[in-house]
Formats: structure tokens, sequence, C-alpha cells
């Protein structure tokens, strides 16, 4: 498979509302919420940003206090952590804030991005920390969650007023199936096959990508014709496992 | 609006001096009287507050602290620097190098393999893969990865499997620098050589 990162529909949403947020009018919103079900890239989209910004990710936690938090936000800034939790707020606060005014001057955008934000996107007291810093500094802060986010948010319209963009992670269509097959396949892929993969993966990415393996395991050892490798070229093939079951998906031998 | 260039400092103390102790002033206000643009004015106010002298009183609404009125009264005036006594401790910007950011795509991962480092890290980088197959190499033999007994199957005929990595010592953000002469890695976050040696 080729290591290459592919800019689905998903994706391009995620980068247009980070760019709507640097043309905000109100200047304190600036809360992102990127929710979707497992397996439609939200990690994977992350790690790319994160890795690519040298933004903070925190990694949210069941049990996660204000104090827990800030402790664990200093570690990722990389400081000392001063003793008092008010302490620890004016160190995250200026930390942050330094860090901020070094990527505005290299032009780079800078956030602090909370996955697995469904663990505490209904306690108050985490919410109001997290509004407080990003009201602060007015940094943009992009809550990662499975669904529930902007659903607990309602419930806290001093936070919820706050988010700027929402962005879902919605299953992907048939175009953005061939383009991620395209660019990642080392086998050239027919048109049935890909339509086939679409309809079974159900257009989550975890599902294509076993499908690209599967194919690419298969294609190396027969001679592909000029279309690529067909539903044909495949018949009885494992191609996925089926997440709802769990059972193997065999490309039919007979449509 | 266009915006006026400033020399170092001018900006702050421009900002500083029309606040009115007491009084809380909105974006739009500082905007209009200031001629400087929303931008100007929001990155300018998170260093004040940063540096104590300004405190947000409702969202887009800025006023003077207790040490702001000392500071505007004394008629102080910012300058480039220097902030703060010299420690030789200074925080190194976050360097923009393919391994900082593999770095960085390691420590978000439970376990990966080179090519989900290289998607993650990779921009029209010469020769990523080898890179990070040379640095993951470097941090296994520091003690920072480890291999993980099952590896990846392969797609080709003859691939014996991708290896698994797992990140077992976390130090910190900045990625430890590999270095040739003394076949030890440099780790910022714990400022010590960590040598690079074969346990077996």
């Amino acid at each position: 498979m080729k290591n290459v990162f592919v800019e689905t529909a998903n994706v391009k949403a995620y980068h247009s509302a980070l760019s709507a947020l640097e043309e905000r009018g109100a200047e304190e919103a600036c809360i992102v919420v990127v929710d979707g079900a497992p397996g439609l890239g939200k990690t994977t989209t992350m790690k790319q940003h994160i890795a690519q910004t040298g933004s903070i990710y925190l990694r949210a936690k069941k049990e996660w206090q204000p104090k827990w938090m800030l402790n664990e936000l200093l570690d990722e800034l990389g400081v000392e952590k001063p003793r008092g939790i008010e302490q620890k707020y004016a160190k995250v606060v200026s930390e942050l804030a330094l860090r901020q005014q070094l990527a505005i001057q290299n032009r780079k955008i800078f956030t602090l991005v909370i996955d697995e934000f469904d663990h505490c996107s209904s306690r108050p007291a985490i919410l109001e920390t997290c509004r407080d810093i990003s009201d602060m500094l007015e940094l943009p802060t992009i809550f990662v969650g499975m669904g529930k986010v902007n659903d607990n948010l309602k419930r806290f319209p001093q936070v919820a007023s706050r988010v700027s963009q929402k962005v879902r992670f919605d299953v992907m269509d048939k175009e953005d199936v061939r383009r991620l097959i395209d660019k990642r396949c080392e086998i050239r892929v027919a048109d049935d096959l890909v339509t086939f993969v679409a309809k079974m993966s159900k257009g989550y990415n975890r599902e294509v990508l076993e499908a690209i393996a599967s194919i690419e395991r298969f294609g190396f050892r027969i001679d592909v014709g000029e279309d690529g490798i067909t539903m044909a070229d495949m018949a009885g093939e494992k191609l996925m496992n089926d997440r709802a079951s769990g059972t193997a998906i065999i490309v039919p031998e007979v449509l | 609006m266009a915006e006026q260039n400033h020399g170092p400092g001018e900006l702050l103390t421009k900002v500083l001096h029309h606040l009115v102790g007491g009084v809380c002033l909105t974006i739009d206000v500082l905007e209009a009287d200031l001629g400087l643009t929303r931008r100007q004015i929001s990155n300018a106010m998170s260093t004040l507050v940063r540096h104590g002298l300004v405190e947000r009183a409702e969202a887009g609404c800025y006023q003077l602290t207790a040490d702001g009125e000392v500071a505007r009264a004394e008629g102080r005036v910012f300058t480039s620097g220097p902030n703060g006594p010299h420690t030789g401790r200074a925080r190194k910007p976050w360097r923009d190098t393919f391994r900082q950011r593999a770095w960085s795509a390691m420590r978000m991962s439970v376990t990966f393999t080179i090519g989900d480092i290289v998607v993650a890290a990779s921009v029209d980088d010469r020769d990523s893969t080898s890179n990070a197959m040379k640095y993951a190499r470097q941090l296994t033999l520091a003690g920072y990865l480890m291999e993980m007994p099952v590896r990846q199957k392969g797609t080709r005929l003859t691939s014996n499997g991708f290896k698994r990595f797992r990140l077992i010592r976390d130090t910190g953000p900045a990625a430890p620098v590999y270095r040739e002469k003394k076949k030890a890695l440099y780790d910022y976050n714990l400022r010590e050589d960590v040598p690079c040696v074969r346990n077996s």
C-alpha cells in the first residue's frame, strides 16, 4: 500500500472549517467540534494535523478533573508544573500564548485538540476550563468525539455559543472510495470492484483499507489486465470483514 | 483594512496606553480608535493578558488590571526584550522537520508501522520512508520504541510483513535528535544524551 495521505471529502471539510475559523467575525467563537463514528478517518486526519502544525494534542479521560487536565496540558507543553491550580492555569495560558505567537509569526495555525471528548462533554468543570483557556487567548480549540459532543454541548449554551464550526465525518461516497483506492492501492482496480468495495464497506475508511490490502495480496500474484483487477478476477476471494457481524465478505462468483 | 507595520513592542505600547483604568473597551472601539486590524488588536491583547496587564472583562472586551494601570501611569514602553533573566534553558520553538513530525505522530499512536508514520508526517520530504526507518531503528536502540512481536501482514508474495512499533518511553514533545559522533540521541526533553546501544 502506498504511504500517502488522501484528502477525502471529510478531510476537505475539516480544512475548510479551519480556514473559516481564521476568517471568523466573532474572535471569541473559536471552538470546532469534529464528530463521527469510528473508522471514518478522524484519528488519521488529526494525527496529520498535529504532526504538521505542532499543535497540542490531549486525549480526554473519563475521570478528568480540571487539575488533572491542566497537568496533562503542562506535560504536553513540556514545562515544569507549578503547585496550585491557579498557578497551573496561569502557566498553561502563558505557555499556550507563547506558542500561539510563534505559530502566528511562522504563519501556521496553532490549535489545542482534545480527542475522545465524548468522555467529558457533559462535565461542566472541564467544559468551563476549556472555555476559559480558549476565551482567554482566542485559541482555536478542537473537540473530537464519536457523535455525542454536539448533543451534550446543547445543555451548555455558554460553551455551545463559542462553537463556530461543526464538522461531521460521514461515510465516503463512491468517488471518495475511488480516490482512496487510486491513491493508496499499488494495483489498478476496475470500476466494478470499486463499486463493490464502496457498497460492502458502507463507506468506512477502515474497511476500504482492509479491502485494498486484500486486493493487493491477490493482485500481486496474477497478471492484471489493462482495466485493472475486476470482480471476476477476485471471485471467491475474501475482501474484508463485515463490521457488524465480523463475518468475511467474499467477492461473489456470479452477480 | 491593511495592516500597518510596527517596530518591536510599538503595537503593545500603543494599545496599552489607549486603555483607560476601569473602562472596558471592545475590539470594535479599539479598531476604530487606533486604526488597527482586529487580528492585530487580538494578538496584542493576548500578549498583554500574558503579562498580566490586561484582563478580559467579558468576551471581546478588555480592561486594564491594577498592574496595567501602574504600567500605563509609569508610561511603560515595550521593547523587543529581554523578558526575563537568562537562565540558559530557553524554550526552543517547534522545529518543522520530518523527524519532529514523525515523533509527534508516534506519540499519538498506540502501535504503528513505518507506513503509518510516513502518511501522517510527510510533506514532500525526500526519501521519507527510509528516514523514518532509520529514525525508528535509532529510537529502538535507545529504548524509546519497542518492536511488537507480531508483524502486520504484507501484501507482496515474498513480503515478511511490516514491523509494528510501540512508543514505550515518551519523554515529551521535542523529538530526540541523533548525534552520529556520539552514536546517541540527544533528548531535548531530558536535556541528556541517550546512547543507542543494542541490548542483546
